[in-house]
């Protein structure tokens, strides 16, 4: 869609507006990192933020996510749970977006889930685009990310005075119609053209080839001894999948009240890399070796996915790789995967 | 509150009609969904059994669409927090039902074939469906052979009706134990072992296999080396299973959602899978 | 349905015994469901009948063995609760010192007058149908066994490790920090406290099922701890274990 522009003083106005009618979500620090917080005010939001500890799939898939209520008496009758907390995900890089985008299309596909239907469909995404390499494992250029093509509502770029605005979804040019934005002159155009072009060759490649082969070198790569070497350096504790943009698996459980009798079933995180995920009743474990999850995992996102739905599971965002003890990180088993 | 958005995972309510035990491990229960609709089931398929506040179970339906009953019927083995829970429930309780699920056996493929049902301890429940349908539709079917293994002569599953698929016309029935006991007089030792004495005509033969995990690898071998062809055997593969709609992730196999795509599948397919057997 | 429950203190604390009074919120409701019978801590009258008991300690003397084993007895269910009652807890600590040195060195003269054996878990005498992790147990968990329990499903308690909640809490990971953390072979379900107050994991819940020891000393290797650094971690709450590599 169309490209609009804000200038930088009217952007805390145009947030702050925001609040009393949305739940506003935005990275904050903490400490030396950051995270994704409900905030007060625009002060408290982190526009130049290395990117956060978790994505901000949390607020989409909650770690805890409530499906319905049962109540005993009379029936039983069950009450599902949507959230439709109207809510805005500020300040969102563009790997973030591309993960959200790409549950999108996972959630909604085949039998959809409208608890996070529900909740994406009151959620706008106002992404905000970095200036350079968060982290020097991030390996978003490789994965196609640097720019966004779809899951955002308005996505903000940096052009010093102003911020270039694209325009996503209608819902996007409703939120700029809200004031302070203004359609993009010739200048803002090649102003925004220029930092994109200054956005690319800032990024260096980090995978050593064309990720188009990917999903063949994966496939190639099926009986390789490097699932096994992989195995001395993995605990089984799921953090890789936990921080994960694009991962959404999940355990279904329920909870109790003791003192109603009520139960509520919900969903919660759950990890292929943890030992029993695909564990059954009678002791078969069919993922039971540590490399078999490992494998399991890479090809999740370097090959399935893109089979599926034409884009990658993975985002480039690094954030498995930092979060991993030994270091397991997928941009360099991408690497090794080519000899 | 009215919604717009209708949850997969919230079950339609059912009333467990009867429950019967079967075995020392296994009760049977007829099912009625409360607004009084069928299932709408094909012989395979499954359904998540919930027992509210416990959590839920995915379930073989071991019943035929064919059968007259105005429920469906389901055979649980007491392997843990769910099936237990189920097995203490009173007649009369209400329970909770997602599905039908899966894909089940393909019927149309299978019409005008001799069939070969090779069932494992369990396996017999879901396979009991398709066996009841092909009965059934006889016409439909040439010559119809069960090939069905248990543990112990205790752990045989729906004697009677074992008995009942005998009497049927062109219909062989054999049956072995891993552990006999002294009443025991029929077969001893692991299903393959009933291969022998089957005369099928492989050409014309549809094999339709579900059991252990273990049990494949053999049974596959002997259909193999019996002619049967590769085409025209079908597998029913068990698989942690959670959400039942291909979002949990639990139950692929490889980039594949057994609780879509599966249970059964053509093993034509699975073996371009490693992950599968 | 109400069931009976009784709460034993053996060689502990009684920390875990008064978490189980503390659950302030559901207490009461609990306490609709769950009769406490035989409570030290709480009720003077003493009963005998009880379904559910919880057991708090370990068992460090030859008198503890015969009434533990007498209330496994009573008890349809055995809930072992806390450290000291699942691993041994921090008493174990004393069998990497020479039988009688630590008698000698608390009671001094008087150590003659008490009597002593090697500090085991509950599981070491009983069957145990259910634990509770932790120095001391963690309330949540406390009110999901019971409620689990009266629900009749199994307690939802994690076999993966306290990483796995530490990232799902945005904590920074103590070894950012420079510090140490058991946290990858601890059996999550504290929500990973100690790393959210910038302290590495102790070990207190014990270890997952399956911990993967040989990766865990890798990390710490790496980050530069000293054999006998890594030992005195391993010690402090998994002695029982075996100090992971040694034997005690
Ligand atoms: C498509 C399909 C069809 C099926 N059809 C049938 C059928 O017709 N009949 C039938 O009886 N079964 C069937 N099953 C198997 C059935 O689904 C399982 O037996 C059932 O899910 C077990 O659930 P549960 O809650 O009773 O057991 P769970 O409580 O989940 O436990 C299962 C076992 O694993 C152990 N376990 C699992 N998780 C833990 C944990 N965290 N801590 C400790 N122990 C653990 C338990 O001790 C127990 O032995 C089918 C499965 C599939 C996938
Ligand atoms: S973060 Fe590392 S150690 Fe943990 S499961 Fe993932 S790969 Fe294994
Ligand atoms: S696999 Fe790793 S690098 Fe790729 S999107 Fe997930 S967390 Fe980021
Ligand atoms: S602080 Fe400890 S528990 Fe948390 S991630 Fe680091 S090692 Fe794991
Ligand atoms: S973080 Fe470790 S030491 Fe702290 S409470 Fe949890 S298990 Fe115990
Ligand atoms: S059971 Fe959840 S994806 Fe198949």
């Amino acid at each position: 869609m169309g490209l609009m522009a804000i200038d930088k003083r009217d952007l805390s106005a145009f947030i702050d507006g925001l609040i009393p009618q949305w739940e506003v979500v935005a990275p904050v620090p903490v400490e030396f990192k950051y995270a994704f917080r409900k905030v007060g005010s625009f002060q408290d939001v982190a526009l130049d933020y290395t990117n956060t500890m978790l994505p901000p799939k949390k607020f989409l898939l909650p770690q805890r996510d409530e499906l319905f209520s049962c109540n005993p008496e009379g029936g039983p009758s069950l009450t599902p749970r949507f959230d439709e907390t109207p809510r805005v995900l500020f300040g969102v890089h563009s790997c973030d977006v591309h993960g959200i985008w790409l549950l999108d299309d996972i959630l909604a596909e085949g039998c959809s889930d409208p608890h996070y239907l529900c909740r994406r469909s009151n959620t706008l995404i106002i992404g905000l685009d970095c200036k350079g390499p968060c982290h020097d494992n991030a390996f978003c250029k490789d994965m196609g990310t640097l720019k966004p093509a779809g899951g955002f509502d308005l996505f903000l770029t940096d052009l010093g005075e102003r911020y270039a605005v694209q325009v996503g979804t209608g819902a996007g040019t409703a939120l700029a119609e809200r004031g302070g934005f203004y359609m993009a002159d010739f200048e803002v155009r090649e102003e925004f053209f220029a930092a994109w072009q200054k956005k690319q060759s800032g990024f260096p490649n980090r995978i050593g080839y064309d990720t188009a082969a990917l999903p063949n070198i994966l496939a190639e790569s099926y009986d390789d001894i490097i699932w096994e070497a992989l195995e001395m350096r993995c605990f089984d504790c799921g953090a890789c999948t936990t921080v994960c943009p694009t991962c959404y698996c999940f355990d279904v459980l329920d909870e109790n009240d003791i003192g109603t009798d009520r139960s509520i079933r919900y969903r919660r995180w759950d990890s292929c890399q943890l030992q029993d995920f695909a564990a059954v009743a009678g002791g078969a474990n069919f993922r039971g070796k540590r490399s078999d999850r490992l494998r399991h995992r890479l090809l999740r996102k370097g090959k399935y996915f893109k089979e599926k739905f034409g884009r990658f599971a993975c985002v480039g965002c690094g954030r498995c790789g930092r979060s991993c003890l030994l270091h397991i990180d997928v941009r360099d088993v991408f690497n090794q995967l080519k000899g | 509150m009215n919604h717009k958005y209708v949850s997969p995972y919230v079950p339609r309510l059912a009333e467990l009609v009867t429950a019967r035990q079967l075995t020392s491990r296994e009760k049977f229960f007829e099912v009625r969904l409360q607004d009084g609709s069928a299932l709408g089931h094909q012989p395979g398929q499954f359904v998540e059994v919930s027992v509210f506040g416990v959590g839920e179970a995915p379930i073989s339906v071991s019943s035929s669409p064919t059968s007259q009953g105005l429920g469906f019927e389901l055979c649980v083995r007491d392997a843990g927090s769910v099936t237990h829970a189920l097995h203490e429930l009173p007649e009369g309780s209400t329970i909770g039902i997602r599905g039908p699920y899966g894909r089940g056996f393909p019927l149309d493929e299978l019409k005008g074939n001799d069939l070969l049902f090779v069932a494992g301890g369990l396996g017999l429940v879901p396979m009991r469906s398709m066996i009841n349908y092909a009965v059934d539709n006889r016409a439909d079917f040439g010559r119809l052979t069960l090939l069905y293994g248990s543990r112990t002569p205790a752990d045989l599953l729906f004697a009677d009706e074992t008995e009942r698929w005998r009497g049927t016309p062109d219909f062989h029935v054999a049956t072995t134990v891993d552990l006999a006991d002294g009443a025991w007089t029929g077969q001893v030792g692991p299903i393959t072992k009933l291969f022998g004495g089957v005369a099928i005509n492989p050409v014309r033969t549809s094999a339709l296999v579900v059991g252990p995990p273990v049990m494949f690898r053999f049974v596959l071998k002997s259909l193999l080396m019996m002619g049967v062809y590769e085409s025209r055997v079908y597998l029913s593969l068990e698989r942690r299973m959670k959400c039942g709609v291909g979002k949990c992730g639990h139950c692929q196999i490889d980039d594949v959602y057994v609780c879509q795509k599966g249970p059964v599948f053509p093993y034509t397919r699975v073996r371009k899978l490693p992950e599968a057997l | 349905m109400t069931v009976r429950a009784g709460v034993f203190a053996f060689t502990s604390c009684e920390g875990c015994s008064l978490i189980t009074l503390e659950v302030e919120d559901r207490l009461l409701e609990i306490l609709g469901r769950v009769e406490f019978v035989n409570f030290r801590e709480a009720i003077d009258d003493k009963s005998d009948d009880y379904d559910i008991a919880f057991i708090d300690g370990a068992i460090t003397r030859e008198h503890e063995v015969g009434e533990l084993m007498k209330i496994r007895e009573r008890a349809a269910i055995l809930v072992a609760m806390g450290a000291c009652a699942v691993q041994g807890g921090l008493y174990f600590l004393k069998e990497y010192h020479e039988p009688g040195e630590t008698l000698a060195y608390v009671y001094g003269d008087k150590a003659g007058q008490f009597d002593t054996m090697p500090v085991r878990p509950v599981s070491q005498y009983v069957k145990v149908d259910h634990s509770l992790y932790g120095c001391p147990i963690d309330k949540r968990e406390f009110v999901e066994v019971v409620t689990a329990l009266l629900s009749g499903r199994r307690p939802n308690i994690p076999d993966y490790p306290v990483c796995n909640e530490c990232r799902m809490s945005e904590n920074i990971c103590v070894f950012e920090r420079g510090l140490a953390c058991m946290g990858p072979v601890t059996r999550a379900g504290c929500g990973a406290i100690c790393p959210s107050r910038h302290v590495g994991c102790f070990g207190c819940r014990g270890m997952v099922d399956k911990p993967a020891l040989d990766q865990h000393r890798a990390v710490l290797t790496e980050r530069g701890l000293t054999e006998e650094e890594i030992t005195a971690r391993y010690r402090m709450f998994n002695g029982h274990w075996g100090s992971a590599h040694e034997k005690p």
